[in-house]
């Protein structure tokens, strides 16, 4: 299976690693390991911390696969396990991830600028930039704010989907999406007007 | 601000109102129209790529699954020698040990009664150690039962000093 546009399809994989087939467990890796690795990344803003709590994900996700009642909802079963793993990894630290967005370092991560969108090497790096600015800025907010923005935002879920993942009301994640938007365009028009002060074009 | 502003931008960031024609008479929302266009540019700009994990990070969680598994069935596995036998094959061991046992006991019982000589049996409970006179009876000196021609012993035999022949 090459995409997850057959939900049947998807379905009869998932039913298939419900049955302890590692195969099908690895193809479903496939499809969803980038999108989980992605979303937790932005979640947690470290690379070394999402690649640890993928990796955790996908380990209790293949525990519990039994208890999966019904296969359609697999993407959601899946969002929510990675939510919950980064939320106890947020509680066990008792610490919320600094925010500096005027901190020059940029950490090394995976993050390929899409070819087709910018063809011109110059704004893929600005691209890069800017993915490193909104990391930041990203961490500035609640996490209640965060999880449901990088869902609506990055992922490009519906708010119907977003509610199956985060367990609130439409009109909980309506609100909460509107004010993480708020938060961020405060968050990146600081930065901006700060970068322009600064002399620094973008 | 105006409250009705704030409800503008609100509905609008829901996809609900266009904000742009409220702005053209608030320069307010005027200015928060720019800015959020400009905010929704970077995040689409930061949008459009990926975020990839390490290519060995499968490779890490599928050694974990084939790690977890073995210790599953390591810990919840029958004992060595029964381990490869079928259900029936396990009844089957059970049985033949329980019956091998039992012809042990009846063995063991056996061999203390069958087999001991009716006439040697008869003969041990005929026999009789010669004793002249009362062996208990002071004054009186047996002769050794066991060795007849030595001479009788008298006295006591346990007391220092006191054995003669």
């Amino acid at each position: 299976m090459s995409s997850t546009n057959d939900p049947s399809e998807l379905q009869a994989v998932v039913r298939r690693a419900q049955a302890g087939s590692l195969d099908d467990f690895q193809q479903l890796y496939s499809l969803f390991g980038e999108g989980i690795y992605a979303f937790i990344w932005r979640l947690v803003g470290s690379a070394d911390e999402a690649e640890d709590l993928t990796q955790e994900t996908f380990l209790k996700a293949f525990a519990d696969l039994r208890n999966l009642r019904d296969a359609g909802q697999f993407k959601f079963w899946l969002y929510r396990i990675a939510r919950n793993e980064v939320y106890q990894r947020i509680r066990k630290s008792k610490r919320r991830p600094e925010v500096s967005i005027d901190n020059e370092e940029i950490p090394y991560y995976e993050f390929i600028p899409d070819e087709n969108s910018f063809p011109d090497p110059e704004r893929r790096m600005l691209s890069r930039e800017l993915n490193e600015v909104v990391r930041q800025c990203l961490q500035s907010l609640k996490p209640k704010y965060r999880d449901v923005f990088v869902l609506a935002v990055f992922e490009k879920m519906s708010y119907e989907d977003i509610t199956k993942i985060v367990g609130r009301s439409l009109l909980s994640v309506k609100t909460d999406i509107y004010r993480a938007r708020l938060a961020m365009k405060e968050a990146l028009t600081d930065y901006l007007v700060r970068s322009r002060r600064k002399g620094v074009r973008r | 601000m105006r409250l009705s502003c704030r409800w503008i931008r609100k509905s609008a960031l829901e996809g609900r109102t266009d904000l742009s024609r409220h702005a053209r008479r608030c320069s307010s929302c005027a200015r928060f129209l720019a800015e959020w266009r400009e905010t929704e540019s970077i995040l689409e700009t930061a949008a459009k790529g990926r975020l990839t994990p390490p290519p060995e990070l499968w490779g890490r969680i599928e050694q974990r699954l084939v790690a977890d598994a073995w210790e599953d069935r390591v810990l919840t596995a029958p004992p060595a020698a029964t381990r490869f036998l079928p259900a029936f094959g396990r009844g089957f061991l059970a049985a033949a040990a329980s019956l091998l046992v039992a012809v042990g006991v009846w063995a063991g019982w056996r061999s203390t009664t069958v087999g001991a000589d009716p006439e040697l049996l008869a003969r041990l409970d005929a026999f009789e150690v010669p004793v002249e006179g009362n062996p208990f009876e002071p004054g009186v000196s047996p002769t050794n039962p066991f060795f007849p021609e030595e001479a009788a012993v008298t006295g006591n035999p346990f007391k220092t000093g006191g054995v003669t022949r």
